[in-house]
């Protein structure tokens, strides 16, 4: 096993079954010692060139230098670990933002305020490969929206920088 | 090639440098693929025989000489120090056709004397006065004559002034409002020659709070200052995640002179484009300014929407891309290999290709109902998983291997080459695209041939490259200004050129 | 003669005659630089300026970023430009978004939940969009008479699919002597012309990848240069040419094909690289923020971030770096007088070796005698 270290500890009758993903840059020329983001389990690896050159060798009572990045459970559903979750998965270090939420964001509002076309669900009137142009009659077609972006001009929240 | 043994002892770089360069080593090693093998083994695979041998009989490099050039009767004069970005604009106008006269002071461009890590012995010598000259200048330098006039004296601005009436496009790259100080602006330019199209290049700005500026030692701000100031430099590089920070984990610049060329090639657009409205509608030139931070901005994909979005701030991915997956390189056997297909019909045809040989890519990417979405792919988690299985197939292969294994799938991969790689890979050179070229005075040259050098009617094309410093004197000021040759020499005794 | 007869024998107007014509267009004279340029460049007011390329009519049948970005510059400029796109399916860049993370405007029922990727932004800007479906027979029809009503075409579908659709320049060329079609992709004829292409390829393939990034013995690996680069900037060189070619047409009436390759694009802006290579056999490696030819010139790490109280990571953690430039001598030294006076040490002088890779402006002797042929001309 190598680039992957797919955890088969039986923890409290259980096995782990998870998945831990090695991600090429970091990994690729790397000795020291990986935890389980599922059970915590410690393993040893040296890795040259991408090709592990000793490990992964289980070290008990050791502590983790290091966790992955993301982890699953191809089997169990694929439950997984996104990066960042604490004493899990360690954090993706370059984020654009304080919260990466890990999911598409649809907003509504741009960060000056101004309504942007990309909350859900859509009219059915928006129809298939549907298309509002250049025009986009938000008063109309989400009046929820429209109520909204009303108090928002109203408490001052739209700006023009 | 070597066809003999020699004894040979090397106790110094200069020992070396006979042993190299093209009488010694000529290019390419292996000669390229005939039109016929192609024809054979590449056209006809696809059933594109007629088609085939229409590009060829039409587009093919051979025939360049054969055609017309496009900006034909077009004068540029190029005028300035330092930046580069005036001499790739200057060059694709060259390349078309137009006539380019590079303006510099006596004492010449600065960027003449530029040369890797000040190594002098990788400069060229001309033939004429056997001065250097750094490879980087030679290389932008083309099809372009080399004039000096110095512009610090009466007679040297009296001179730009009638060479003025009698060009159509000037780039200019001296720091902001030189020019204009020294009474030759577009302002007054324009007066004289209303047709005059007047270009001026620069990192930041000739105006404005970020304005170019110099130093209080007269030091310019040069490439990639640009680069710094629209978070071009911020979100290239690893982040620390991949790399440790200092140890390659950070911002990076990137090793070409990216913003220059990218400012050069919007002047060259924007020149163009002023061109067709004074010949085409209104016979009126006008004013440019490219800069290469706003050339940047540009073409930021969607970094200043995204912040408008939701505050997001772009950040470096190293060489994993954030918007599409697969689009990467990863470390291979033998280096880094680029693998790219994002439409599910791609992306299925990669999947097969490493699947043969690595069934758990099927396992664990293929059947994971998170990665079946295209849109979904490219979460962070997606490509850490995505990439982590991909290198696993990579780290026992070649970039060879892996480019051909994927090929069998037409798949777009391709791997990171070096130079030494890139001018002996079989398409390149079959072109070429990486050229040689005899030149006038530096001898055989190799360089990037034009990229608009195959076309059916007005190819772009390379005629010479570099240029001792004031070589044209002469002609030009002969051609343009009647300036005959004891004048000149008067000219120069007084230092005006 | 009555006002109207004197109206009709204008032909132009004392505005549009060059030289000046008031007492404020002598001041312009006078005007400080920066006035000058604000005033000439008048931003926020492009609208009440002329278009350079109103009246060019472009198509777009393109993908991605390279080739449509080479016809959103015509658009910028002022050309009418239509994007073709396949029915219901899309450019493929409506569908990305960075991380899958930002979407705008619900688009279709492939991806009901969300909508275009932010990717799609700004490559295909002052466009009409269109769709059409070139395998169904009626579409050709419609593609013909688009033809015959524009000046130019640019697409990227695979090398020869145009062609084998009876649809590419031999065809549209005898339909359209002034047509300007252009091919964008990653090859071009020759052994790889079937070879698909993106940025990061051309990136990876011409040598940029192996000249970008910090070197392997400083732990590094070579870098992407961000933002799909290459695409947007072998875009504007198509532009470029296509520019040439709407000139040439403008004396001749003749249109042309180019076939534009990215990739060599990409080989095109790494300089010295080449004749480095093609004279001394030297391979150019990856310097990671040092610039090679100017010394001090790169970016380096400060101490403290700008921001640290910033939630977001990129302001807390990565506002720290700077572009630091001081390769001439006077400059050189100043830096080196800034950092002796900050830090006890003296360690630091600016000698000779301290300021080496600099280039010397004044006299450089050769170190090899030159080739000369003939002695130097004396004016």
């Amino acid at each position: 096993m190598c680039d992957i270290i797919w955890c088969k500890k039986e923890v409290g009758g259980k096995v782990c079954d998870t998945v831990n993903y090695l991600d090429p840059y970091c990994f690729w020329n790397w000795e020291g010692k990986i935890g389980c983001a599922e059970c915590g389990t410690v393993y040893y690896i040296h890795m040259i060139q991408g090709h592990m050159y000793r490990g992964p060798d289980e070290k008990p009572g050791e502590k983790a230098d290091i966790l992955p990045l993301f982890a699953d459970k191809p089997n169990d559903g694929y439950s997984c670990y996104l990066p960042g979750i604490e004493g899990r998965t360690r954090p993706f270090t370059c984020l654009p933002r304080e919260i990466y939420l890990g999911h598409a964001d649809t907003v509504k509002f741009s960060i000056r305020g101004k309504p942007v076309r990309g909350w859900r669900p859509q009219p059915p009137s928006a129809g298939v490969a549907g298309s509002f142009g250049f025009f986009w009659d938000i008063e109309k077609l989400s009046p929820e929206v429209w109520a909204e972006y009303q108090e928002k001009i109203k408490k001052g929240e739209v700006k023009d920088w | 090639m070597a066809k003999e043994k020699r004894d040979i002892e090397i106790n110094s770089r200069a020992d070396t440098l006979p042993l190299m360069g093209p009488e010694v080593r000529p290019w390419p090693v292996t000669p390229p693929p005939t039109p016929e093998w192609v024809m054979d083994n590449v056209y006809a695979k696809r059933k594109a025989q007629e088609f085939g041998k229409f590009l060829e009989d039409n587009l093919r490099l051979d025939f360049v000489f054969d055609k017309p050039e496009a900006l034909q009767g077009l004068r540029v004069m190029c005028n300035g120090i330092w930046q580069i970005s005036r001499m790739f604009a200057a060059s694709l106008l060259g390349e078309q056709g137009a006539e380019v006269v590079h303006i510099e002071p006596p004492g010449g461009d600065p960027l003449r004397q530029l040369t890797p890590f000040g190594r002098e012995e990788y400069m060229l010598m001309d033939n004429v006065a056997g001065e250097p000259c750094g490879l980087d200048f030679l290389h932008e330098f083309r099809n372009a004559k080399s004039i000096t006039l110095n512009l610090e004296t009466e007679d040297g601005r009296a001179i730009y002034k009638k060479m003025a009436t009698v060009f159509d496009v000037i780039i200019e790259a001296w720091p902001p409002g030189y020019m204009d100080s020294v009474g030759l602006g577009y302002r007054h330019l324009s007066k004289l020659n209303p047709r005059l199209i007047y270009c001026w290049v620069g990192e930041r700005g000739q105006w404005g709070p970020m304005k170019d500026e110099v130093s209080k030692h007269g030091q310019w701000i040069l490439d990639p200052f640009s680069a710094a100031a629209d978070s071009w430099i911020h979100n290239t590089g690893f982040p620390q995640d991949q790399c440790p920070r200092g140890k390659g984990g950070d911002p990076m610049r990137s090793g070409a002179w990216l913003p220059s060329y990218v400012c050069g090639e919007q002047a060259a657009v924007n020149i163009q484009a002023a061109l067709y409205w004074r010949d085409g509608v209104s016979g009126e030139g006008q004013f440019i300014e490219v800069t290469a931070a706003e050339a940047l901005m540009d073409i930021l994909d969607f970094d200043i929407g995204w912040y408008g979005f939701n505050r997001s701030i772009k950040a470096r991915t190293g060489a994993w891309d954030p918007n599409l997956n697969q689009y990467e390189w990863n470390p291979c056997k033998d280096g880094y290999m680029m693998i790219g297909g994002q439409t599910d019909r791609l992306w299925y045809r990669i999947g097969m290709c490493i699947e043969r040989e690595l069934p758990e890519f099927g396992r664990l990417i293929h059947e994971d109902p998170l990665l079946k979405e295209m849109g979904a792919r490219n979460s962070l988690q997606g490509l850490i998983k995505t990439y982590s299985i991909t290198t696993k197939w990579l780290r026992d292969i070649n970039r060879i291997e892996a480019e051909q294994k994927l090929m069998e799938y037409e798949i777009a991969a391709g791997p990171v080459l070096y130079i030494d790689e890139v001018a002996e890979f079989p398409h390149f050179k079959y072109r070429p695209w990486v050229n040689t070229i005899e030149t006038q005075f530096y001898g055989t040259v190799m360089y990037s041939e034009s990229c608009a050098a195959f076309q059916h009617r007005t190819p772009a094309r390379v005629k010479d490259i570099g240029r001792p410093l004031g070589h044209d004197n002469g002609e030009v000021y002969q051609k343009f200004l009647g300036i005959g040759p004891l004048k000149l020499r008067e000219l120069k005794a007084k230092g005006v050129i | 003669m009555d006002e109207k007869e004197l109206q009709k024998l204008k032909v132009c107007d004392i505005e549009d005659l060059p030289g000046p014509k008031s007492k404020e267009e002598l001041e312009e004279m006078k005007m400080p630089f920066e006035e000058y340029c604000r005033k000439a460049f008048d931003p926020g007011n492009e609208f009440l300026k002329p278009e350079a390329l109103k009246g060019i009519r472009w198509m777009s049948t393109t993908m991605y970023i390279f080739t449509p970005h080479s016809v959103a510059n015509l658009a910028e400029l002022g050309a009418e430009c239509i994007k073709v796109e396949m029915p219901r399916m899309g450019d493929p860049m409506r569908q990305t978004s960075p991380f899958n993370e930002a979407y705008l405007y619900p688009l279709h029922d492939t991806r009901p939940m969300t909508g275009t990727g932010y990717g799609f932004l700004n490559a295909n800007v002052n466009e009409y969009y269109i769709t059409l479906d070139y395998h169904v027979p009626e579409s050709k029809r419609v593609f013909y008479d688009l033809v015959k009503q524009s000046d130019g075409l640019t697409e990227c579908y695979r090398h020869g699919t145009f062609d084998r659709w009876k649809q590419g320049y031999r065809y549209l060329m005898e339909m359209n002597p002034r047509f300007i079609y252009v091919w964008g992709g990653g090859f071009g004829y020759g052994p790889k012309m079937f070879g698909g292409s993106y940025d990061i390829l051309g990136q990876a393939h011409a040598g940029l990848a192996s000249i970008t990034g910090t070197h392997k013995d400083m732990g590094g690996h070579a870098t992407k240069c961000t933002n799909w680069c290459i695409d947007w900037y072998s875009g504007t060189q198509i532009t470029c040419a296509i520019m040439a070619a709407l000139n040439y047409r403008l004396k001749t009436g003749l249109g042309t094909m180019i076939e534009f390759s990215q990739v060599q694009a990409a080989t095109r802006m790494c300089g010295y690289t080449a004749p480095l290579y093609g004279r001394f056999g030297i391979v150019r490696q990856r310097w990671g923020n040092w610039d090679t030819q100017l010394c001090v010139h790169g970016i380096i790490m400060t101490g403290k971030s700008d921001f640290p109280d910033r939630p977001n990571p990129q302001e807390k953690f990565e506002a720290r770096y700077v572009m630091l430039s001081a390769f001439q001598d006077a400059d050189f030294k100043d830096l080196c007088d800034i950092i002796r006076s900050r830090t006890s040490s003296a360690a630091i002088r600016p000698t000779r070796r301290g300021s080496a890779g600099r280039p010397r402006w004044k006299s450089i002797k050769p170190s090899r005698p030159g080739p000369r042929t003939r002695p130097a001309p004396k004016w």
